[in-house]
Parts: C-alpha cells; structure tokens; sequence
C-alpha cells in the first residue's frame, strides 16, 4: 500500500477564530494543521515540525507577516507561502509577492470552498518539487554508482542530471 | 506684552501718530512706525492685531503697504485700516484694491476710531477661533479616521473566523432548525461585515480616496446581480420585486459602486415594503445619463424629511431617534456614489402609496 506524503500547514494568526476555522476547515480535508500567535512563534515550529505550507496573516504583534514569509523564504525555502490579510492596502500584495514569494494571496473574509481548492494545488506543487529532488537524488546517486562500474562518466546520465538541475531551478 | 491688542500705527508725521496713539493708548497697546519698509519690517517681529495706515507717505504708499501686509503670509485676518485725507471715490477704489479692509477720514474723529478698531479686532479674534476651532476638528476628524480603518480591520479579521466556522457548520449540519440558527447567524455576521466595509467606502470616497472608475457596464446584468443578492430576503418576507431595463443596454458606469447603491436602496425598499406588496427597480438609460429608480410601497417620506435623507446618519428612524438596523449610511453612500458619477440622488412619492429613490448617474466624467 501506497502511504500519503505528510501534509502539514502552519497557520500564523494572532486571531484565535481564524486559526481554529482553519483548523477546522482544513483539518476536515485530511491536513495537519499546526497553528502559530505570531510570526516568532511560527518560526520556533518550523525548526522543530515538518511544513510543507504556511499561510500568515499580515498585521500581528511583533514580527509582520511578511518580515516572517521572507525570512521562511530564506530559511525554509521549501516551504510554500501564502498571505491571508485583512489588510486593505495594496502596498501589502507588491510586498508579499516581492519579498515574501507568496504562492497566493488571500483577502479575509475568504471564501471556504476556494481557499480548500488553493490549498490542494498548494500541496500539487509541494508534491512535485518532492518528487523532482527524489528523482534528482536518485539521478546523482546512479551517476556515482556508473562511475564506480565505469571510470568515464555516462554521458546519458549527466545529460538527466542537466535537465533535473535545470528543471529545479 | 499684556493681555490688551496690539495697533500699529504708521505715519510719516510724528504729529498725525501722536494724535492717534492718544486716543487708543488707554485700551491698546501701541507700536509706530514712521514709514512702510520699518512697518513691514516690525510686522515680522511682533504680534500685531490691527494697522492703521496712512496713505500718503513719501517712499512706500499706503497702497503699496497695505498690499504687502495683504499678502504676507499670516496665521489669521490681520485688519488694515486705511487714514487718508482725501475722500474722492478714485482714492478709496485704490484702496480697495490693495486689499484694504475700511477707511478713516482725516481729521480722524475719535469716537469712529475707537468704534471702527473695536468692530475689527472682534473680527480678528473671532477669525482666530475659527481657525483655532477648524484645526482641533481637523485632529478629530484624523483621529476618526484612523480610529475607524483599525476598527474595521480589527473587527474584519475575527468575523472572517466567524463567517468561516459558520460555514462549515451549515456544510455539517443535517437539514432542521439548527442549521437554520446557523443561517441565521451566517446572515448576521455578513451584514456586520457588509456595513463596516461600507464605512471604509464611505470614508474612502469621502476622502476622494476611492475614485470612480468607470467601464462598459451591462446595465441587465448589473441590475440582475444587485437583485439576486436580496431575493433571499424578498422571499422570506413575501414582497415581489419587479425589475425592468429601458433604453441601451450599455453604459459607462462605476459597476461596482452603482450595484452596491442599488443593493442598498434595494434593501431599504424591501426592509419598509409589508408583504403581500411589491417593490420594483427601473433602469432607465437616457440621452446622457443613467437613471435609477427603486420604488417601495413604505410609508412614504415626509415633506419635511426628503431633503436630508441622504445626509450621513440622516434616515427617518435615525431623526426620530427609533431603534433601526444600520447608522443611516446606506444612503449617504448612494449620494456619494451618485455625486461621483456628476450626478444626484433624490426621493420621490411613488403614486398609489410609497417612495421612489431615484439616482442619477451621468455617463459622461464630468
């Protein structure tokens, strides 16, 4: 039998109502979902749990949600990003998608059925990049392994390599 | 300084300054000087209330120095009293020009002085309580305003987590009185979000913030769309609404605004309308100009009470001081959306019992 990837979210909001709704809303959908007050506290638990998505809010106490998507971004480079705000001024989108790399951005209210669909293709890309470094280990490890056969290196292999590089990218 | 007003006096001739300072010295504090360039020179430095200002004068004219005075820049109406000899017509329009604030005829008579200087500088302070009274509104209005977008947001973000648990609930919920409470609830919690966006919107076009922008709307669709937000509410209250379009159906309007304007008195209708009875919704796409007309089958509006309808916080209930759903809002923000488009909005007696509000939209900028 085939197990299911891990599929962990981190919700970074100082309002409990919204974490528990998604908590709920995404919980019901088969997600782990880790729940954070502030944008500090989401990066202690990022050290410690596997996440393959956060979603923040914008304004919280301390760190803003996008001071904290950069520095997931930096940090955590795997880990997909979403915003979700109640935050009216543009400015916040350019800076989300500029500093934060944000997957997507959410306006609150959101609507449930959307945001589920947001979040399953979130976890499609999250699969894919897996499956890509996977197949690019797998790549590398079979290249040394001809080499230890073969002095020469395969040149069919370096060429996968070449692609999976530059497909990761 | 004391607490008595400062006059300043400007004359070449020592005799003319003495006489004056004479006759105001009990009630005034004054300062002198004896030609233009000195007189402007001292405005900047001191405090003064009123000048009194001789016209001719070798070097600068009275003319000249009043217009200088006149054009500094100053915190508050600074009177310039003009003395001159002469009383031709000629003389005073000069004056008038350089921005003169009254004219004393030499010889100057005491009692006329010490009048025409008492009625000016009670000009002066009440000009500075405006001003002083316009700065503190403008403090408050800021402080409101900022007050008003954090309230919104604060509040937006914990209702977002309310309508989303709700949600869910009516997804779970068996079909019965439980998920017809949490419909309920549902309801409610769009319409606290729907009127606090509309504070945001109100301010923001109060502040010329949100612009009007217009594109090619469907005028059917815009009216089908406003419409189907509120059937659900005209079927549980059992009132028919009819919609009609005439005229091309395209026009160059601020779709969102306009449909939000027709939602609102839409919603009004609907709330005053007893059941059984109908309301209907009329677009009329004239030469140059979009017309709305929503007609209900209330109570009517008073004579008295149909110009202020549309003011902030200017519906019947909120004048009467009654219990009501919303803060009068609703159409205020019909009016602004209204005078955005260079048009107005207006109410009417609609014939055989009831009130049309009607809002003009021009489909041109203006």
């Amino acid at each position: 039998m085939k197990v299911l990837p891990p599929r962990t979210i981190l919700v970074v909001d100082d309002d409990e109502q919204v974490r528990s709704a998604l908590a709920r809303l995404l919980g019901a959908a088969g997600y782990t979902v880790l729940g954070a007050g502030t944008g500090e506290e989401g990066l202690q638990t990022l050290a410690t749990h596997p996440v393959q998505l956060v979603i923040s809010d914008q304004n919280m106490p301390g760190m803003s949600g996008i001071e904290f998507l950069k520095s997931v971004r930096e940090r955590h480079p795997h880990v997909l990003r979403m915003m979700l705000t109640a935050d009216q001024n543009p400015d916040i989108v350019v800076r989300s998608i500029n500093e934060g790399e944000v997957y997507r951005f959410i306006r609150k209210p959101w609507d449930n059925t959307s945001l589920r669909t947001m979040v399953h293709f979130a976890f499609e890309i999250v699969l894919l990049e897996e499956e890509n470094r996977q197949l690019l280990a797998i790549v590398r490890r079979q290249r040394a392994e001809l080499r230890q056969v073969r002095p020469s290196p395969d040149a069919e292999a370096e060429m996968v390599l070449a692609e999976a590089e530059l497909f990761e990218r | 300084m004391d607490g008595r007003a400062c006059v300043l006096i400007v004359d070449d001739e020592e005799r003319n300054r003495t006489l004056v300072r004479a006759m105001l010295r009990d009630q005034y504090r004054i300062l002198e000087s004896e030609n233009g360039a000195a007189a402007l020179e001292l405005l900047q430095r001191e405090n003064v209330d009123l000048v009194l200002l001789d016209v001719m004068m070798p070097g600068m004219t009275g003319y000249e120095v009043c217009k200088r005075v006149k054009e500094m820049q100053l915190q508050s109406f600074l009177p310039v009293l003009l003395i001159t000899a002469l009383s031709d017509q000629e003389q005073k329009n000069m004056g008038l020009q350089a921005g003169a604030d009254d004219f004393l005829a030499k010889p100057v008579d005491r009692r006329e002085l010490l009048l025409r200087v008492r009625s000016f500088l009670k000009i002066r302070a009440q000009d500075m309580l405006i001003r002083l009274q316009l700065k503190k509104l403008t403090t408050l209005q800021t402080a409101k305003d900022e007050m008003l977008s954090l309230m919104v947001h604060d509040l937006r973000s914990p209702l977002s987590g309310i309508i989303a648990h709700l949600s869910i609930l009516i997804d779970e919920l068996p079909d019965g009185e439980s998920r017809e409470d949490a419909r309920a609830a549902l309801r409610g919690a769009d319409a606290m979000l729907k009127s606090l966006e509309e504070s945001l919107q109100i301010r923001l076009l109060e502040e010329g913030q949100l612009p009007i922008t217009r594109s090619s709307v469907d005028l059917g669709s815009l009216l089908g769309e406003a419409v189907a937000t509120l059937t659900a509410v005209a079927r549980r209250k059992g009132v028919e609404v009819s919609t009609a379009v005439e005229g091309h159906a395209k026009a160059s309007l601020d779709g969102k605004l306009v449909r939000r304007a027709i939602e609102n008195l839409l919603g009004n209708a609907l709330k005053y309308t007893p059941g059984g009875r109908d309301v209907s919704v009329t677009v009329r796409h004239l030469l140059d100009a979009v017309e709305v007309d929503v007609a209900d089958r209330g109570p009517g509006i008073p004579a008295e009470l149909k110009a202020g309808m549309f003011e902030k916080f200017g519906s019947v209930e909120a004048k009467k001081g009654g219990a009501r759903k919303g803060f009068g809002l609703g159409l205020y923000l019909v009016k602004l959306v209204a005078e955005g488009h260079a048009g107005r909005a207006q109410v009417l007696d609609r014939e055989g019992g009831g009130a049309v509000f009607r809002v003009r939209l021009a489909t041109k900028a203006a």
